[in-house]
Parts: structure tokens; C-alpha cells; sequence
């Protein structure tokens, strides 16, 4: 029992919320600058020694420590100020939010702060969502709430009248009612479309996928990471492998060593025209900071907020700053015929003075071919019938990279055979680009849908042929086919192949069955949670019968679903079960029993030492035991802390009274 | 609520069901409260999956609540409760039982004096103390709640508002009981007359003398008012306290305590006081005494009843 008004927080309160709050900024460990880490540690360790009296506490009482922690005050938020650059963005937030909870923990002292303490430790979960949307975030979140929660629980039960299994079961119970509510509440809450104020664009992000400039060497990076890029879910016919191109960025300008996209392929769409089938798929993308949606070539219809450009991509109207999901159609057989004078120009634009070999191979090409489409099969035949080898470890290219690669080194993977092949071709008038995008795909062992992941990043050409528009040609396939057919993995020599769960041979079979469950999971995470937009509310809405979508149906649904989930959870909770007997009861009666075969009945209205005094003053010989036994009832019935009865029940077991 | 003081009985007076908790968020919640909308809104805006997630979860945990809290105050039942007599300007402890009639604990149970709202502020006030207690299943547990008795007459505990705040501290519901509970308060002990020891005056009948002058009885701490001749020099002169010496005359020593000799004082409540005082002292020093108010005497004796009953009479003048 305490005072109810306003009394101190006691010491393993507060030290329970030092840990909630270091536990909910655990995630934000690695994104803030190390002083700021050092300041938050060493308050949290000033006020874990202030509680065991180690250090004085910056009270009133301590005036200069008062003062010093105005101070300290001050400079964290000047130094976040100045290492932020002024800006208020989600960096700047979360540091700052990290300081005042620091300097909140030195005077963590009436409840009212305990409460504060605790329930932004609720909301620093939230601003770790700024940065990742993943399962595990997810799992964390969770986590955070059932700490928390426990330890409010355990607060409002003061004393030790709440054990710690009792507290966990309660704590756990009760979050578990909550989700029911949280899951309802989610789906059926309206959801309004875009921002309500600006959104300030993640600088700071670290990017991982395609860029809109090549040099030799960038996809290497990409292609031994595992990373997915997007995920397809195919409804209906699934094309063939070799027909899996997924078209990204386009380079048009070369210095001759690196490559770039520049503005020429940014103009207004283009029409394909779409021949064979038509396969109809919805693909889920992982956020890359740029505005360009994969689709396979060459998509024919497509939803949303995105654009087709003259070159053909699919451009996002903004960054993809995280996973969403669209839907599009493409014919994989398709003609492009369109192409600009400026396009024309820059798919035959060489530097000067560059690639004398490779200009002196065109030229002799040009000389011996009567039409541009035997030149290119010429090339084709040239990197097919040379001792051309793919890898993923070329040699350093010096010099000038393409007569290197094309006349000494001749080793390396698509984008050195993509970029030899554009130049190749620019060389001998014939417009061509690099086409950069993802190649491949894998299909998940679980669920119906195919992961491309960042090693199946891919670069091909594209020539344009009059009349037939411009057409794919991908000289990787001319030196290894399987790169094309079968997915990198295949492609590779076995000693360069890919990090363990990439790989899809023999020895490592569980793992990928774990693998995708894994990935499965975050699948209908990012179907079902991560993409639920306003328009999959609408569906579902509609799924549920409703025709039109409307606010007032969705409230209405909503507070329907939540009011009959708690009445169900209600008649859970308050169900009241048939009174459990009390072991310790039930072993006094038998003793009762006992003593009555003796001759000692207890009188109903005697209490149950006055009866064991009663009878031990007859029978001085079974004192020891009655007292004793009497002794463990009364502490089972009456005292606060609760014990076991399994020392009573023993001890009345062997009670064996003889009459005299 | 007119049986002072009611004594306990085993009868179940009132027992807390649906229509009887109240339940509304607590400061606390209300501050969680605006933390979900702030999270929420910011959800909208940013369009963050797991911050709609965290929202709903923690406004689950709200509504949760409500049948948390309400399931920790329901069924419990008045049972009975007491409270001892005090004196005004001292604090009053009843004792109130509650039983827990269900097979699960009750935590965080707190009581308070809740009269109605017409006074509230001031009632508010009075509390002096109030215990917080943890019920066990299928038990009872007394509780005291110490309120300030600052009148004379009696101190009613009309209504109690029994409440919680468990699990979360974000709901608080609470009931009312009305109870018969009144503790009686005795006027304040205090008063600068001497009691009134020397008693020619009054006659030799065996109800009236305290004190004589004829055999010495021992002696008692001096008190301002008594007879200079009274004092024991000889003690005195030794450093002790000022004793005076008593002397037992007559064959009985009770004295009497008269409303008429504090006719001096003049307000009424100023001559309750002085009677309570000499009551008290009377009580301290093992005499035999008698009251005698207006219309109402009570015959000399001593001991806690005797006492009580005095202090009684001049509580409820």
C-alpha cells in the first residue's frame, strides 16, 4: 500500500524506463553522429548513479549541477542545429528528440514523468519507421509495445502484488486482445490519398539499385547483391526466360569511358506496337529514390501516377520513396518504330579521337556488309567467334577501355559487352543505345510470384534498323547464352558463384526453403500492409459488396468491426469462471476430518487457531503438528504474498492422529 | 444514515455492477490520447503502413482498456465499515471493507470521499489520506480513508467514490457507494479554566466532592488556575515538576463538571471545548467525574465507556 497522490517514482521504475527508452532508440544507434550516442549514454548512466546515490542528481538542491544541465541542454541542441545544418527533417527530428528524452531521463521523478517517459518510448518506435518498413521493424515495434505495456502494468499494480509471470501473462494477454482492434482499425480506417503537408525528400538514404550512369564496373557491385529490386506476380501466362527483360534507364551519351542518360529519351510516349501474347502482371517495387517503374518490354498498358517516355521507360511521376505496387500489361513480342531527329543524333554521337581499333573494325565491317543488319550480326558473330569470356571479375581495363576490352583483355559481363557493342555499332553509323534494367528473375518456391533481385541487374543494346524500328540485341547472350536463358546464377564458373542464398544448387536446399519463406512473408508484408493503398481499400471495400466506396460506408464499417470485437473480447475477459477451490481449502478440511475421527469437531463459527488452541490444549502430544499446519493454512488463506499449498497439503497428508 | 458509527454486519450494501462504474480516460490517457492522433495524422501524411500499425495497436490498447478496467472495480461490494471517534482538529480514519466476490485480483483499488457536487471542492479538501490496495481473489480487504474532522458533531463519509486507474493508468473507472458511515467528533480538548477541583460549594452528598482537604491523595501536575496553597513547595524546591498535592475529603472523590463553570467563557463552543478538556484530564488522572450540561446529567465514573459516553453527550450538545 502507498499514498495515492503524487509520490516519487521508485528506483526500479525508473530504471525500467532508462531501459525502455534505450531499447526503443537501439534501432537509430547506427544512423546518429557517435556524440550524440556518448551524450544520450552518459546522462542515462548520470541518472542510473544519481539513483544508487553515487552522484548527486542535478536537483535544485544542486544548483551548479542545475546550471550544468541547462547547459548541456543548450549545446546538444546547438550542436544539432550545426550538424544538421538548421535543416528540421527526419534526421534533425529523431536527434533532437534523443537529446530531450536524455535530458528527460535526470528528471524522471514524479509519476507524471514516468508517464511521459513511457509513452514516448512508444513514439520512438514510430520514428524509426522513417527508415525501414520491414517485417522485423514490424517485429520490433511489437516488442517494444509488450515492454512498455508490461511495465505500465506493473506500475499500476504497486507493491510486489503483481508477480513478474503474472504481470507477463497480463501484459501479453492484453496486447494479444489489442491486435484484433489494431488489424480491423487498419484495414477499414479511411484512407485519404497523398500528404496532407509537404514531404520533404530523403536526402540521406543510401541507394542501392540502378543508377542513370554507367562506368565499367558499377553493375559488378550490384550484381552480387542479393538485394531485391522488385517482386512480379504474374496473373496468368508467365513469358519465357529469355523473353524477362525489364527495361530501366537508357544511356545515350558516352565520353568513351563512362555512360549516361541525359534528357534525349525524355520526351512524350511512344506506341509499341504489341504483337502475341498479352501478359498481365502487378510488380511491387522496393524503394530505389529515382522515378523509374520496371516493367517488361515492352509494356503496352499501365496504371497510376507514371508516364511513358520516348525511349520507352516508365517514369513514376515521383521518387519511389517506398515499396508500392502497380499494375501493367506488356506484349514481349512488340515493334518500336519511333525514333527522333535529336534521338538519331545522340545514338550515333562518339567522342573524337577515341577508340582508333574499334573505329578501324566498324570500318571494315561497314566496307564488306550492304545492310546495317548484317553489320550487327557481323558483331555478334565477331564476340561469338572470338575467345570472348564472361565474368564478373574482369581485369582493370587501361587505356582506352572499349579497344581494351574488345582487343586485349576481352573478359568481362554485359555492360563492357553492351557498351563495346553500342560503340561498335555508333562506329559504324548505325544508331544504337545501352539499355540498362533487370534481367531474369527467380520464382519463389511458396508463392506464385518472381523475385528479380539487384545481381539481376543487366545492360543490352538496342540498334535501330529502318524499317523495323529498333530492335533488342544483347551481345552478353552471344558469349553466354545462359546468362540469358538460365539467370546469372547459372552463368557463373562454380568458383565465383553467388553468396549463400542466391544460389540455387544442391548442398543449400534448406535454406532456400527458409529463404523463401522468408521472402514470401515480406511478400504479403508489402502486398498487404505495406501497399494498402486507398485503392486497395477500394477493392476491398468492393470485395466486401459494397459498390460504391464511400467514407461513410468505411465508417461504418469500422466501428461495426470494432464494436463486435470488443463484445466478443468482452464476454472473453469478463466471463466469469466457476470459483476455482482452493487447494489449501480442501487440505484444511481433510485435517478437520482428522481431528473429528479423534473427537475434536470444529465448531462452525471457530476460527481456525482458536480451534487448534483448543485442541492442543487437550492433546498436547499433536501440538507441534497442529500449530504447525494451522500455521501454513492461515499464511495460505490470509497473507499477502502468495505461496504454495504444496507444504500444507504434505504436511496434512502425514497428520495421523490416534486416538487415546 | 442515521445509525451513528454503523456497526459492521456481514449485509452486502451495495455491490458495483455495469450501471454503476463510470469510466473515462485519465489525464494520463488523454496525453497518450493526442500522442496516437499526432502518430496517426503523421501516418496520413507520410503514408507510413507501420505507423497506422502503431496507431491502431496502441488505440486498441485503449479500447481494451475500458474492459480492463471496468473488469477490476465490477463486482466489488460495500461491506461494512467503522470508524472511531475523534476529536475536532484531528484526523478520521473509517475503516471501510470491501470483498471480492470473483476469482481474479484486483489491483490499484483506491477510495476517496466523494459527497456530492454542491461542496465538493471543499470535502475534496479534507482528505487527509487515502490507501491504494490489492484485493486477492474471493477475499476482503479493509481500507482506511483518513478525512480531517474539523466540527464538532459528527463527520459523515456519505458517499465514498471507490476507483481505478489499473491496468494502464490510461482509464480510470470508478463507482460510488453510499454508505451510513459516520465517525462522531468530541469537541477539541482544549481550555484554559482549571477544572473546577474545589468543591464546598457544592455540598457533601456522595455524588459531589472530588476533593477535600482532609486526607492527601498524592499528587498531580499543577495546572494553571489551581489554589496557590495546593502546590507542593517541597518538591518544588527539588527541582521536580510543579506538582500539586490532592487531598480526598468527604468519603467519595468524584468531581463535577458543570456547564455553569464555564459560564465565563461565554461562547458555546468554547465551553465544549473547556468541558472535553476537563473530561480528558479528568480521564488522564484516574478521577472519578460527572457531567452536568443543561438539560442532561450523567453520574460520576470513570473508564473509556464513561468517557466516551461524556464526550458523547458534549459532541452532540
Amino acid at each position: 500500500m502507498r499514498a495515492a497522490n503524487q509520490s516519487h517514482v521508485q528506483r526500479q521504475h525508473v530504471f525500467w524506463a532508462l531501459l525502455c527508452l534505450v531499447l526503443a532508440l537501439m534501432p537509430h544507434a547506427s544512423r546518429f553522429s557517435p556524440w550524440l550516442l556518448v551524450c544520450f549514454c552518459t546522462l542515462a548512466a548520470w541518472r542510473v548513479l544519481g539513483e544508487v546515490h553515487l552522484l548527486p542528481l542535478p536537483t535544485r538542491a544542486h544548483v551548479w549541477l542545475w546550471i550544468l544541465k541547462q547547459l548541456l541542454a543548450l549545446a546538444a541542441f546547438t550542436a544539432i542545429y550545426i550538424s544538421y545544418q538548421g535543416q528540421i527533417g527526419r534526421d534533425a527530428g529523431v536527434a533532437l528528440l534523443t537529446a530531450l528524452l536524455g535530458l528527460k531521463m535526470l528528471e524522471l521523478n514524479r509519476e507524471r514523468d514516468y508517464y511521459i517517459t513511457m509513452f514516448l518510448a512508444y513514439f520512438l518506435v514510430v520514428t524509426n519507421f522513417f527508415y525501414s518498413q520491414t517485417l522485423a521493424t514490424a517485429a520490433f515495434m511489437l516488442l517494444i509495445v509488450v515492454i512498455v505495456t508490461g511495465r505500465l502494468i506493473s506500475f499500476n499494480a504497486p507493491g510486489s502484488s503483481l508477480g513478474p509471470l503474472r504481470s507477463v501473462r497480463l501484459d501479453s494477454s492484453y496486447v494479444a486482445q489489442a491486435i484484433p482492434l489494431m488489424i480491423v482499425g487498419f484495414f477499414l480506417f479511411p484512407r485519404i490519398p497523398g500528404p496532407l503537408w509537404g514531404v520533404e525528400q530523403a536526402s540521406s538514404a543510401a541507394v542501392t539499385g540502378l543508377s542513370s550512369e554507367m562506368s565499367i564496373g558499377h553493375i559488378t557491385e550490384l550484381g552480387v547483391s542479393d538485394e531485391i529490386a522488385f517482386r512480379v506476380a504474374f496473373d496468368g501466362a508467365v513469358p519465357r526466360a529469355q523473353d524477362l527483360y525489364w527495361r530501366g534507364p537508357i544511356m545515350w551519351h558516352t565520353d568513351g569511358r563512362n555512360w549516361s542518360a541525359g534528357d534525349v529519351g525524355d520526351g512524350p510516349a511512344v506506341t509499341f506496337f504489341g504483337e502475341g501474347p498479352v501478359y498481365r502482371y502487378s510488380v511491387t517495387i522496393e524503394p530505389h529514390y529515382e522515378r523509374w517503374l520496371f516493367g517488361l518490354d515492352a509494356v503496352t498498358q499501365f496504371d497510376g501516377d507514371a508516364r511513358h517516355t520516348s525511349d520507352g521507360r516508365l517514369l513514376s511521376k515521383n521518387r519511389i520513396r517506398q515499396r508500392q505496387r502497380y499494375t501493367l500489361e506488356s506484349q514481349t513480342d512488340f515493334k518500336f518504330p519511333t525514333i527522333t531527329d535529336s534521338e538519331r543524333q545522340a545514338a550515333l554521337e562518339l567522342p573524337t579521337n577515341f577508340h582508333p581499333l574499334t573505329h578501324r573494325l566498324a570500318d571494315s565491317w561497314r566496307a564488306t556488309s550492304t545492310t546495317d543488319a548484317e553489320i550487327v550480326n557481323k558483331a555478334l558473330a565477331h564476340f561469338n567467334r572470338e575467345p570472348f569470356n564472361y565474368t564478373l571479375t574482369p581485369q582493370v581495363l587501361r587505356g582506352d577501355p572499349i579497344d581494351a576490352f574488345l582487343f586485349d583483355t576481352r573478359e568481362g559481363f554485359c555492360e563492357h559487352y553492351a557498351a563495346a557493342f553500342v560503340t561498335l555499332m555508333r562506329a559504324a553509323q548505325i544508331p544504337a543505345r545501352v539499355v540498362t534494367g533487370y534481367q531474369g528473375g527467380e520464382f519463389n518456391s511458396l508463392s506464385d510470384y518472381m523475385v528479380i533481385r539487384q545481381r539481376d541487374a543487366h545492360a543490352w543494346a538496342e540498334v535501330y534498323l529502318d524499317p523495323l524500328g529498333w530492335i533488342r540485341v544483347d551481345p552478353t547472350g552471344a558469349v553466354a547464352p545462359e546468362r540469358v536463358s538460365l539467370g546469372i546464377s547459372r552463368a557463373l564458373p562454380q568458383r565465383s558463384r553467388l553468396p549463400i542464398l542466391g544460389t540455387d544448387f544442391g548442398s543449400v536446399h534448406l535454406l532456400r526453403g527458409v529463404g523463401d519463406l522468408w521472402d514470401a512473408m515480406n511478400y504479403n508484408w508489402s502486398q498487404w500492409v505495406l501497399g494498402y493503398t486507398p485503392k486497395r481499400q477500394q477493392q476491398l471495400l468492393e470485395d466486401l459488396g459494397f459498390e460504391n466506396w464511400h467514407y461513410a460506408n468505411l465508417v461504418f464499417l469500422l466501428t461495426t468491426g470494432l464494436a463486435a470485437l470488443m463484445a466478443l473480447i468482452a464476454v472473453l475477459v469478463l466471463r466469469s469462471r466457476p470459483p476455482r477451490i482452493d487447494p489449501a481449502f480442501v487440505a484444511y478440511a481433510l485435517f478437520c476430518r482428522k481431528l473429528a475421527r479423534v473427537g475434536f469437531i470444529r465448531e462452525p463459527s471457530e476460527g481456525a487457531v482458536d480451534f487448534a488452541n483448543r485442541v492442543s490444549r487437550i492433546r498436547a502430544d499433536l501440538a507441534e503438528e497442529i500449530e504447525s499446519i494451522t500455521k501454513l493454512y492461515t499464511m495460505q488463506r490470509y497473507a499477502e504474498v502468495e505461496t504454495s499449498a504444496s507444504q500444507l497439503i504434505y504436511r496434512v497428508r502425514r497428520f495421523k492422529p490416534r486416538k487415546l | 444514515m442515521s445509525t451513528p458509527a454503523a456497526a459492521p454486519t456481514a449485509q452486502i450494501l451495495i455491490t458495483l455492477n455495469r450501471k454503476r462504474v463510470y469510466i473515462f480516460p485519465s489525464k494520463h490517457g488523454i496525453m497518450l490520447a493526442v500522442m496516437v492522433f499526432v502518430i496517426l495524422l503523421g501516418s496520413v501524411n507520410y503514408d507510413n503502413a507501420l505507423g497506422y500499425l502503431l496507431s491502431f495497436l496502441l488505440f486498441g490498447l485503449f479500447l481494451i482498456g475500458v474492459l480492463h478496467t471496468y473488469r477490476n472495480l465490477t463486482g466489488l461490494s460495500y461491506v461494512a465499515g467503522d470508524a472511531k471517534p475523534v476529536f475536532a482538529g484531528s484526523d478520521a480514519t473509517f475503516k471501510v471493507t470491501i470483498e471480492n466476490t470473483a476469482d481474479w485480483q484486483r489491483y490499484n483499488i483506491h477510495l476517496a470521499h466523494r459527497p456530492g457536487l454542491s461542496n465538493r471542492w471543499r470535502r475534496r479538501r479534507s482528505i487527509v489520506r487515502a490507501e491504494i490496495a490489492t484485493i486477492k481473489p474471493r477475499s476482503i480487504a479493509t481500507m482506511n480513508l483518513t478525512l480531517a474532522a474539523t466540527t464538532r458533531v459528527s463527520l459523515h463519509l456519505t458517499r465514498v467514490r471507490i476507483s481505478s486507474v489499473f491496468p494502464l493508468s490510461i482509464l480510470r473507472a470508478w463507482g460510488y457507494f453510499e454508505t451510513p458511515l459516520q465517525c462522531l467528533v468530541y469537541p477539541q480538548a482544549i481550555g484554559q479554566l482549571a477544572m473546577p477541583l474545589d468543591v464546598h460549594a457544592i455540598g457533601e452528598s456522595n455524588v459531589g466532592v472530588s476533593q477535600g482537604n482532609d486526607d492527601f491523595a498524592g499528587f498531580r501536575p499543577y495546572q494553571a488556575g489551581d489554589p496557590i496553597r495546593t502546590i507542593a513547595w517541597k518538591n518544588l524546591a527539588k527541582q521536580d515538576p510543579v506538582l500539586v498535592k490532592r487531598f480526598t475529603g468527604g468519603g467519595s472523590s468524584a468531581v463535577r463538571l458543570r456547564w455553569a463553570d464555564t459560564a465565563v467563557l461565554g461562547d458555546t463552543e468554547l465551553r465544549l471545548c473547556q468541558l472535553s478538556h476537563w473530561i480528558v484530564e479528568a480521564e488522564r488522572l484516574g478521577l472519578d467525574y460527572a457531567l452536568e450540561l443543561p438539560e442532561l446529567t450523567i453520574d460520576p465514573n470513570s473508564g473509556s465507556a464513561h468517557c466516551h459516553a461524556c464526550l458523547s453527550a458534549l459532541a452532540l450538545y
